[in-house]
């Protein structure tokens, strides 16, 4: 699978339970990977499906709100040689509801300011060693404002958030780290249970996308064959958007 | 294997230190067949030997719709079909503005735009669902032309990134995806020689990962957008320029 073998690499991946991430968990540790995985939630028995070949995976739950899990996360489990900070929220509610400000918040907390504290520990590990690879997860929403009428706007933000943080980021990790994104269209998981298909059907590829489908292009970045890739958003839609 | 028994075409697959090359060679390794296209003949045998029974040599040039016709007629003769093309042929010209002539303009788009409508016009008449078209186009088609390409240059490359999303509109639905790789400064043989000493140290302080790019880098992300791994990618690009362009 040269260029795109992990072999050797420890790979820290956050969300680890959910659609992408346990699918993005299952290709790593095909391609090579040892996994030091976490969520907010027990471990969905990724690990023991994953402990083949004698490589040590790892299961532990995170707060990525607070600084100080995951710093002793972190601390518990280098080296790490790549990070995907996928763990992400996609609460519903109106922006008119009464406990708006909260929501927004919480929102804030996970989605970007869980990378952040990740990256606060894991950049100068990384660039003591010479090398990593960190890759966030953006969104379609980032750029098009929300796929569907009631997309919540404290998600896109916390997205649009995301794409500028990999662009204010990029520079400052290079050149020992690069630091790449990929940005999702609409991907059958938990997330999108709710999602009308309908939506899809004038998209190029009239679907929703499958977890697997964004595992591959974070994988990809984690790989040799992207080590000329620095603060890029691969978008991973389908079609929907073409920026 | 990422491509077996997949069918290629690549443009401007000539030069051994090129991108076409590259992809051409890193596509041959992942178990597909693939016919290097480009104007130079001798360049073209000395390729081709170089990847064995792979590789099909045919001598076109993209510019003249009837050798674009001629070269997939050549490939569907051979091989039945067309599952891969790599729209990587292209020139560039170093003109500031105001010295771009009537024939250079025409010659820069020839290549760089007519070659690849025309190219994956025939490719298209016999693609069929899962197939994939991967354009190169380039940093100077975001940011506007640089030393190396002119203005010319860059315009011809920002029509490439328009072909790509209208051609991935169109083709979507027939299960053919549309994907472009924008390349920063790479060490070719086109690029050889174009920065004196001083001038390419500069560059490369500006470049975030401190060096110029390999052809390997580009074909390695022209081997993800042509195999399946990125399946719900079209109308999309890649930048390849190690964060000279960040955007």
């Amino acid at each position: 699978m040269a260029p795109y073998d992990l072999t050797g690499m420890r790979i820290l991946l956050t969300g680890a339970a959910g659609g992408i991430g346990a699918a993005t968990a299952r290709l790593c540790a095909t391609l090579g990977a040892e996994m030091a995985l976490t969520d907010c939630c027990d471990d969905p028995g990724l690990v023991a499906e994953l402990s083949v070949g004698g490589r040590k995976h790892i299961f532990e739950t995170c707060d990525v709100r607070s600084r100080a899990e995951v710093e002793s996360f972190c601390a518990r489990n280098l080296p790490i040689h790549a990070a995907i900070l996928n763990a992400g929220i996609f609460p519903k509610e109106e922006w008119l509801a009464d406990d708006w400000d909260e929501q927004f918040q919480e929102v804030m907390a996970v989605n970007v300011a869980g990378p952040a504290n990740f990256v606060r520990v894991l950049l100068p590990h990384m660039k003591g060693r010479g090398d990593g690879r960190i890759v966030l997860l953006g969104s379609i929403a980032a750029h098009t404002g929300g796929t569907y009428a009631h997309s919540p706007m404290h998600y896109a933000a916390s997205k649009g958030a995301i794409h500028t943080f990999v662009r204010w980021l990029a520079r400052r990790a290079a050149p020992e780290v690069l630091v790449n994104a990929v940005a999702p269209g609409s991907t059958q998981t938990r997330m999108t249970a709710a999602a009308n298909p309908d939506a899809l059907k004038s998209m190029p590829v009239p679907r929703f996308g499958k977890p697997e489908e964004i595992a591959w292009p974070l994988a990809f970045l984690c790989s040799p064959g992207a080590s000329f890739m620095c603060g890029a958003i691969l978008d991973v839609n389908g079609g929907a958007y073409m920026g | 294997m990422l491509l077996p028994d997949k069918i290629a075409v690549v443009t401007g697959a000539g030069s051994r230190q090129g991108i076409g090359f590259a992809a051409a060679r890193l596509f041959a390794k992942q178990g597909a067949r693939v016919a290097l296209v480009d104007t130079d003949a001798d360049a073209l045998a000395a390729a081709a030997a170089d990847l064995g029974e792979a590789a099909l040599p045919i001598v076109a040039d993209v510019r003249f719709e009837a050798e674009c016709k001629s070269a997939l007629a050549q490939v569907k003769a051979r091989w039945g079909g067309v599952d891969i093309l790599v729209n990587n042929a292209g020139v560039i010209q170093a003109r500031r503005t105001l010295a771009i002539s009537r024939e250079d303009y025409d010659f820069v788009m020839d290549v760089n735009l007519r070659g690849v409508l025309q190219m994956s016009q025939q490719a298209l008449a016999v693609m069929s669902a899962g197939s994939s078209i991967v354009c190169i186009a380039s940093i100077a088609a975001q940011r506007g032309g640089g030393l190396m390409g002119g203005p010319h240059y860059a315009a011809s490359k920002g029509g490439v990134l328009a072909l790509v999303k209208s051609m991935a509109r169109e083709f979507g639905p027939a299960g053919i995806r549309v994907n472009a790789v924008n390349p920063g400064v790479i060490r070719t043989g086109m690029t050889a020689g174009a920065y004196d000493g001083e001038v390419r140290e500069k560059v490369i302080s500006t470049i975030p990962l401190g060096r110029f790019g390999e052809p390997d880098d580009v074909a390695s992300a022209c081997l993800f957008l042509a195999s399946d791994l990125s399946a719900y990618i079209t109308g999309a690009a890649i930048d390849v320029n190690g964060g000279l362009h960040i955007h």
